[in-house]
């Protein structure tokens, strides 16, 4: 979806139209207020001071007889605008001050970001107030002062957020073509800061209007004959006990403009988060059901026959039956992710699961593990795991199975780095699938944890244990997640792509560590690459799936003797590249469009070179030509 | 015109005192015209760092970096403009393009760089759509790829269009910094089999950067092996894989699996 139209549907919302009608109600105040009831307001009327509510006046009238309810009307343009400016000032200027640093760079750009943060520590309405007195009593250098107080936070978060776009791919290759610093700026970095600044100056605007008022109220902001609502404020505010109103009223229209503003900002800021965070609608919820009776209805049709897969071998470690995964999509559609994969894992054995990105491997392995969530949905005809039966859903497992599971599953991520806590020793994480798990004493899991980071092969394991993960290497910290899965006995370990992000020679340490763990303790592995080579040199066994499908299932040893019976397994064979493949050769590849769900033959896989005419019309004075 | 790149002694250091890392520790290494050539090595060990130097994303602390006689680190004017002779591709799909910009804009963006460093006229709108169309072509895809967004293409397509934009800067020397990573190995052929041929008929030459053995086996002319910031070997490609002189470079080999 594009952010025009989700920006449609938030304003569709009940609170987007809340949000559009206080908008419209305060602009339409801001723009005719005055013109309509400009005069009456300023009308003194010595006869009617200080009167009660009545139906000419509806909230009374004030010290000098004037009707409180158009005055409050009134000064809503004044309040509002002035309001507005202070925030398009301070907001325009913090955003240029926090671009700088990087357009100049270097020492300059470092001044910069530390004259910012020392503006930051200032507290705003306290930089505001002093502004206001040095440039005089007026709503324009009051607007002004807030304006200024104001550039500081803009500068910062301005900063941050430029900062980590500067470090981009895409910033790069504009530096490496040559491009000026101040057009990149403009270019490739405002526009994709964008969003977080719009929704927090919508939000600034309400805080805004109430520190304009605030200085309004201390006298520093408008001046007489003109008002605001913080004028108003302070000239009821001595009388309140006589017309409470006068006071009152334009406090009101203090807080409604100023919730208004932060409704907004609310609004904007859920029309411009990026998807993904969306959950399930409740008409995709409705739609859900059918397919989840028909599991159940399937699960009990199972049990009541007791014919078949209702109970797995005993030599079964973990048995899968028509798992399937689907995602929400706009308009209430459910895309399927993962359709009917069926599997069973024996113990000891290793089985590989490969694919591309997007074959649904990967979330296979985490609805095994109870770890995917909503908005996806997960749903089994059947599943065990090692003598328990498993409902698998989108809510994971309950707490009754975390014991047992706790123990006998471990698992590997493929980024160490975000699957170990930064801010805890390494050891002390190992330790904790004992403590928690075990019912081990703190020392004694302590013990086995030393003993666990020994047997993976972490050198000096007693000072090891003590460090954080940032002090460990990529390969360690690997090593060391699968250590915490060995504390317990488990007789699963499953392996999310856990060489991915590692070097080949760290990969290769690691896939031999698995296997010695496998030979070792008879620990089963389901392993989920994208890799097929990673899978074989590993593996006993090979699921391959393919766009939600599983479409192969073959041992190692027949996928290495060439007998693949599934065309897109053998194109994925077909595109690895090892050390005996022909140099000066096009590769094999497999184009985005290929489409192996028929029984299309292996020559799909094309080379997708560019035709030498099309290279030659390029423009292009290399240096052969 | 001589287009040899040459690291003369290049030292890249960050941070100052006790807490200084050095990246790349004095690497001598040069790039002949025309010749492709394989840099490995595990991550950390200085690789992207040293090409990095060579497009001013980053500064050697000393030693320089040459495009034929011209000095173009520390590149200032004239020999700034030099530099954009040399050209890099980044690893990361996900990042390589401005998310809010169509593809056909960011490779204008690269056509336009290039007519204002060589200082001939930037083509009108309708002529650089076409310019753009061609190098769309020349990668194999549509030329109406260039109306999507990025977040509309797959990896595959994204690190052929970053190729494209490479060649749009119309390069002499081109850093390919690992860009088929992030790739399923099935769709890494694609992307190596089109630079490979525009290598051939554009005649630049590439310093290929990755730590996959078997793909810089079939891609490179030249192989250097790179480990903790310093250079430990250097030959042709078919010699260091035969008969590696470094224990490192026999380990990097024993670790391509096999099917």
């Amino acid at each position: 979806m594009t952010t025009n139209r989700r920006l449609l549907a938030a304003l569709r919302s009940p609170l987007g139209v809340l949000a559009v009608l206080a908008c419209a109600a305060l602009a339409f105040l801001a723009i005719f207020g005055p013109v309509l009831w400009g005069e009456q307001a300023a009308a003194t009327n010595t006869a009617l001071i200080s009167q009660p509510p009545s139906p000419e006046h509806v909230f009374g009238t004030d010290g000098s007889g004037r009707d409180i309810l158009l005055r409050t009307l009134v000064a809503a343009r004044l309040s509002v605008t002035m309001a507005l400016a202070a925030t398009a000032v301070g907001v325009v200027s913090g955003v240029l001050v926090g671009l700088l640093p990087l357009v100049l760079g270097g020492r300059v750009g470092r001044w910069i970001v530390a004259g910012i943060n020392i503006g930051v520590a200032f507290p705003g309405l306290l930089l505001a107030i002093a502004f206001s007195v040095i440039l005089g009593q007026s709503g324009v250098a009051a607007s002004l002062a807030i304006a200024i107080a104001m550039m500081p936070n803009y500068g910062r978060l301005t900063h941050n957020l430029a900062a980590s776009v500067w470090g981009r791919d895409y910033v790069s290759a504009a530096l490496v073509l040559g491009i000026p610093k101040r057009v990149i700026v403009f270019r490739h970095v405002l526009p994709n800061v964008r969003d977080p600044l719009i929704v927090n100056a919508a939000i600034t605007a309400g805080g805004t209007l109430v520190s304009f008022a605030g200085l309004s109220f201390l006298g520093l902001g408008v001046q007489v004959p003109q008002y605001d609502w913080g004028r108003m404020l302070n000239e009821g505010v001595a009388r309140i006990f006589v017309t409470p109103a006068a006071a009152l009223v334009p406090g009101i229209a203090i807080i409604l403009a100023g919730l208004t503003f932060v409704l907004l900002g609310e609004v904007l800021g859920k029309a411009l988060t990026p998807e993904g965070t969306r959950s399930l609608s409740a008409r995709a919820l409705r739609s859900l059901m059918p397919t989840r009776r028909g599991a159940e209805a399937q699960r009990h049709a199972g049990a009541a026959g007791a014919v078949g897969a209702a109970q797995p071998a005993v030599d079964t470690v973990l048995s899968v039956r028509d798992l399937r995964v689907s995602a929400p999509q706009a308009g209430g559609t459910l895309k399927p992710l993962v359709e009917g994969v069926s599997f069973d894992i024996a113990r000891g054995e290793i089985v590989g699961v490969v694919g591309e990105s997007g074959s649904g491997k990967s979330l296979t392995l985490m609805s095994v593990a109870g770890l995917v969530e909503a908005p996806l949905h997960v749903s089994a005809a059947a599943a065990h795991f090692d003598g328990e039966s498993l409902t698998l859903s989108e809510h994971g497992h309950p707490a009754s199975l975390n014991h047992h599971l706790g123990q006998r599953l471990a698992m590997v991520f493929q980024d160490p780095m975000s699957s170990l806590n930064p801010a805890i020793h390494v050891g002390d994480q190992v330790a904790e699938t004992g403590l928690l798990h075990l019912d081990m004493s703190r020392a004694g899991a302590k013990a086995a944890a030393i003993e666990r980071l020994t047997d993976v092969r972490i050198p000096d394991p007693e000072r090891r244990y003590g460090q954080y993960p940032h002090e460990y290497s990529g390969g360690m910290r690997q090593r060391a997640m699968i250590a915490a899965g060995l504390m317990g006995t488990p007789s699963l370990i499953l392996a999310d792509e856990p060489t991915t992000a590692l070097d080949v020679t760290v990969q290769a340490g690691i896939l031999e560590l698995l296997k010695r763990i496998n030979e070792a303790e008879g620990t089963a592995i389901m392993f989920v690459s994208h890799d097929i080579a990673v899978v074989t040199s590993l593996c006993t066994r090979v699921i391959v799936m393919y766009r939600g499908k599983l479409v192969e299932d073959i041992t190692a040893d027949d996928l290495r003797a060439g007998n693949a019976a599934h065309p897109y397994t053998r194109a994925l064979m077909a595109t690895v590249p090892t050390m005996d493949s022909p140099r000066g050769e096009p590769m094999a590849s497999i184009p985005d469009d290929a489409d192996f769900s028929g029984t299309s033959p292996i020559g799909v896989i094309e080379e997708l070179v560019p035709t030498t005419e099309a290279i030659r019309q390029l423009d292009f004075e290399g240096p052969t030509r | 015109m001589n287009t040899t790149l040459s690291f003369e002694g290049v030292s890249i250091t960050y941070g100052h005192g006790s807490t200084a890392f050095t990246a790349v520790n004095g690497v001598d290494l040069t790039l002949q015209p025309g010749e492709v050539l394989g840099l490995v090595g595990e991550s950390g060990s200085g690789k992207s760092t040293l090409a990095r130097a060579a497009v001013g994303l980053s500064e050697p602390s000393s030693g320089r970096v040459l495009l034929g006689d011209a000095e173009i680190s520390h590149a200032r004017g004239e020999r700034l403009r030099e530099r954009r002779r040399v050209q890099m591709i980044f690893q990361d799909p996900q990042s390589c393009f401005n998310p809010r910009r169509t593809i056909g804009q960011s490779l204008e963006e690269a056509l336009v760089a290039a007519h204002k460093r060589e200082g001939t006229p930037i083509p009108a709108p309708r002529a650089r759509r076409d310019e753009v169309g061609h190098l769309l072509q020349a990668v194999a895809l549509p030329a109406d790829t260039a109306a999507r967004m990025p977040a509309q293409l797959s990896g595959g397509q994204r690190q052929r269009i970053a190729v494209a934009r490479a060649i749009a800067a119309k390069p002499t020397v081109i850093l390919a910094d690992e860009i088929t990573s992030a790739l399923d190995v099935s769709v890494q052929g694609a992307v190596l089999n089109l630079l490979q041929k525009l290598q051939r008929e554009l005649g630049f030459s590439m310093l290929f950067i990755s730590h996959n053995l078997a793909v810089v086996r079939i891609v490179c002319d030249r192989v250097a092996v790179m480990r903790k910031g310093e250079l430990i070997e250097v030959g042709d490609t078919l010699d260091v894989m035969h008969s590696p002189r470094h224990d490192y470079t026999r380990e990097l080999i024993a670790a391509v699996p096999t099917l």
